[in-house]
């Protein structure tokens, strides 16, 4: 039978987690650790996490996690979303994905527990300068030499490079017999030739051009040690951490919303509150109706994902309809709070931000609508 | 009818891109990033003397007062042509605001007084109208004047005040009147900011303009600065603001911005593609080239109406409604294509266009709520322009 209700452990996470995050994370701290001087993360909101199991609600219990599924992880996501959590949460948890999809027992077995235990934190290097999303495009490779990989190339719009302990760097890779084909390596930050600059984003976010100059590593850094082709278990967890993006969107779209309905229904214009005016109203709605709508389409694919189903479709659509809900919500809830929005002590602008930078990334809309068509 | 500007329009506007590509330095350009929260700087100044010394800040003022008297046409390319070009804003609010309401409805010792140095651009103005409490219901304004023998005692709050930072004057919108109907009460002033007790405090925006919250304190002014008539001030402010919409409804920047976008398109391949060859790029791009032209040609239609001597206030409010939403979608959609590299702000090398689609993706929520809403201007479109009832 159709349930789009959350169950009463689902509904306990969302109030648990909803209290947590509007208690430690307010747009203040938001904004200062935006600040050059800040790196963007702060250690104690991740200690907290990680001691309430939530860097690890989706990390099975051998591996020191709380075995959750992807919907739990997805219940916090959302309410992540509506205040602006710090993007080393997802980036990490992108990680544990990946590790999850390609890792042998014992590379989970470390990787996993520390992440559970807010012990590290990662990213995965995947864009280049000139391949966003095709990898047969890519020009980081990896060559191997006796027992050693030797790793070359730069990567782009690496998410937290500059904190991550160890990052995942997707790279073209020739077999022993010759084959080329993807392989994921876990690169410590500290090894030998790994270089980075940050980027400008106006979403201050943190990310970097990471560049390997014979950056030699053993077989322990491979993950899988590549028994297998990285490119089954890399378009799982990249169709996972979509749909969890999605979330983390309509969470944001919703605390506008919420933020915005309060604005109007206070704000007096002509004597009423301006929420009164039928203009503003059909804007509300329109703005409604289109974060519900992708509020489904979010927990639908990221249900079905978490049934083991590639689901495709469904986080293709999810994305495209997400990107344009969240940032269309924050344009037009510019134009409700008027001046007001515009001025940054308002904070209206951080959410604004947020939803342009998760709109590109991940894909546009477009790249997610040409998936679909070419599904037809 | 006739679609084509005429030779002379034509040289017109060769003639203020030729002007442009001389004075626009990178040094200029620098100078005004850099003090774009403070003062301006003496290339600024320059620059701004240069156009003055042409006598085109009053182009479009009649011969009586000084002007060229060159049409609203000929104003509308020069303005196109200065958002096109990327230069440092000229500031309208002098010469098409407050000039235009001297020429109506001030007294001949106003103009007298004001008009020459607005010419020479020695005074430079911000429009002092909303309140903490008084945007779209700008006429329920409380900031007050009275007059304390010859002089008008001047005390209350303006928000949002764009310039306020570096302007001379202040084109103040005060009551006047408690007592009477709200429209009837409000009178137009000019105060200069060096007078005591005006305090200015910035407002920093998310598109990174600098505004400001003026504090008037027991501020005096000459009673001669009052402008037309005691507690006509409704009439006067709201003949400026029709004003302002054309202005706001200018697509000369939202165009060059996608002429530099089809450019990078035809030159970046991005997963072994060049973007221009990409469907839903082209076919994108293509939409927007047409909603482009609707802007140019509400532009032109703004501009021959008026020179025409024709009422244009629907048609206005139909132009700046087009144009600041276009603005909205032109640098909103080149972000997407950009895809990731949409991200980069000006600051980082690899940014493309400069980063100026996401600086034009911040500004352009300004443009829809300021000038009159979008959402008053559609009121407007449908009361005024389509005659259907008020309620
Ligand atoms: C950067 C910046 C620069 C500015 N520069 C200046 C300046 O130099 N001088 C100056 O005087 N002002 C300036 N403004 C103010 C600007 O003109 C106002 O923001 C604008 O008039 C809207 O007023 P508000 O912000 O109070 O919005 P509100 O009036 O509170 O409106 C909020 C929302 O309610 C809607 N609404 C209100 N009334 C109605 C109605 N009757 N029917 C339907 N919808 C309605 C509006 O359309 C809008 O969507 C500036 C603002 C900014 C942010």
């Amino acid at each position: 039978m159709m349930n789009m209700e959350y169950s009463d452990d689902q509904l306990m996470m969302q109030e648990t987690s909803r209290k947590f995050f509007e208690r430690e994370v307010s747009p203040q701290l938001v904004k200062e650790l935006q600040e050059p001087e800040h790196s963007g993360h702060s250690s104690s909101l991740w200690e907290k996490m990680a001691n309430i199991g939530w860097l690890g609600v989706h990390i099975p219990e051998k591996y020191n996690g709380a075995g959750g599924t992807l919907v739990d992880l997805g219940i916090l996501f959302e309410e992540a979303g509506r205040v602006l959590v710090p993007t080393t949460l997802y980036s990490t948890i992108y990680a544990s994905l990946l590790i999850d999809a390609l890792g042998t027992h014992e590379q989970k077995k470390t990787y996993l527990s520390r992440i559970a235990a807010g012990k590290m934190i990662s990213g995965v290097a995947y864009a280049e300068k000139e391949a966003l999303h095709n990898p047969d495009c890519f020009k980081t490779v990896a060559r191997k030499v006796k027992d050693k990989w030797i790793l070359t190339g730069e990567k782009m719009f690496v998410q937290n490079a500059h904190l991550a302990d160890e990052l995942i760097v997707i790279a073209r890779s020739e077999n022993d017999d010759g084959k080329e084909g993807l392989t994921a390596f876990l690169v410590p930050n500290q090894a030998e030739g790994v270089s980075m600059k940050e980027q400008k984003t106006f979403g201050k976010d943190r990310q970097s051009v990471v560049k390997f100059t014979d950056v030699e590593l053993d077989i322990t850094h491979v993950l899988g040690n590549r028994t297998e082709e990285a490119e089954e278990g890399l378009a799982v967890a990249m169709n996972q951490a979509t749909a969890l993006q999605c979330l983390e969107m309509v969470g944001g779209a919703r605390k506008v919303i919420d933020m915005t309905v309060k604005y109007v229904s206070e704000r007096h214009q002509f004597g009423v509150p301006i929420g009164s005016f039928q203009a503003v109203q059909h804007h509300l709605a329109n703005m409604a109706t289109a974060v519900d709508g992708s509020r489904l389409l979010a927990y639908q694919a990221v249900s079905l994902l978490s049934e083991g189903l590639a689901a495709e479709d469904e986080v293709a659509m999810a994305k495209a309809y997400a990107g344009e809900a969240y940032k269309s919500v924050t344009v037009m809830a510019h134009q409700l709070w008027g001046g007001m929005g515009y001025v940054t002590e308002s904070d209206l602008y951080l959410w604004s931000n947020r939803a342009k930078a998760t709109e590109l990334s991940f894909g546009t809309r477009d790249l997610h609508l040409k998936k679909l068509a070419n599904n037809l | 009818m006739e679609f084509h500007l005429t030779k002379e329009q034509l040289a017109w506007k060769q003639e203020v891109r030729n002007f442009l590509k001389e004075v626009i330095t990178p040094e200029l350009l620098a100078e005004v990033e850099r003090n774009k929260r403070g003062k301006d700087g003496p290339l600024e100044r320059n620059y701004r003397k240069q156009i003055s010394e042409k006598g085109w800040y009053s182009m479009h003022w009649p011969k009586e007062y000084g002007g060229l008297e060159m049409s609203a046409m000929d104003y509308l390319i020069f303005n196109e042509e200065v958002a096109y070009m990327g230069a440092p804003f000229i500031s309208n609010i002098g010469p098409s605001i407050v000039a235009p309401s001297l020429f109506k409805f001030g007294s001949e010792e106003n103009k007298r007084k004001w008009l020459p140095p607005i010419k020479n651009n020695e005074f430079d103005f911000a429009l002092g109208y909303s309140e903490p409490n008084s945007g779209t219901d700008l006429a329920s304004l409380q900031t007050s004047a009275v007059l304390d023998g010859d002089e008008w005692v001047i005390n209350g709050q303006k928000v949002w005040n764009s310039f306020g930072h570096r302007s001379t004057h202040q084109w103040l919108a005060v009551r006047t009147d408690p007592s009477a109907p709200k429209h009837r009460g409000i009178s137009m002033m000019i105060v200069p900011m060096d007078a005591p007790g005006v305090t200015i405090v910035e407002q920093k925006t998310w598109g990174g303009h600098r505004t400001n919250e003026i504090f008037f304190d027991n501020v005096r002014v000459p009673k001669a600065n009052l402008i037309g008539e005691v507690n006509r001030g409704w009439l006067i402010l709201t003949t400026a603001l029709d004003h302002e919409r054309v202005v706001m409804g200018s697509s000369g920047r939202t165009q060059r911005n996608f002429e530099d976008l089809v450019k990078f398109c035809k030159h970046t391949v991005i997963d072994g593609e060049l973007l221009i060859n990409k469907p839903e790029i082209r076919m994108k791009l293509a939409e927007l080239k047409v909603e482009l032209e609707v802007a140019r040609l509400f532009g032109y239609r703004a501009a021959s109406m008026i020179d025409l001597g024709k009422d244009i206030s629907s048609e206005a409010s139909m132009m700046k409604v087009f144009a600041t939403e276009l603005r909205t979608k032109v640098s909103d959609y080149g972000m997407q294509i950009l895809d990731l590299y949409g991200q980069l702000n000006k600051d980082d090398d690899l940014a493309p266009l400069q980063g100026e689609l996401e600086q034009q993706y911040r500004l352009a929520p300004f443009h829809r709520f300021g000038g009159g809403t979008n959402e008053v201007q559609r009121n407007i479109v449908a009361q005024r322009g389509l005659g259907l009832p008020r309620r």
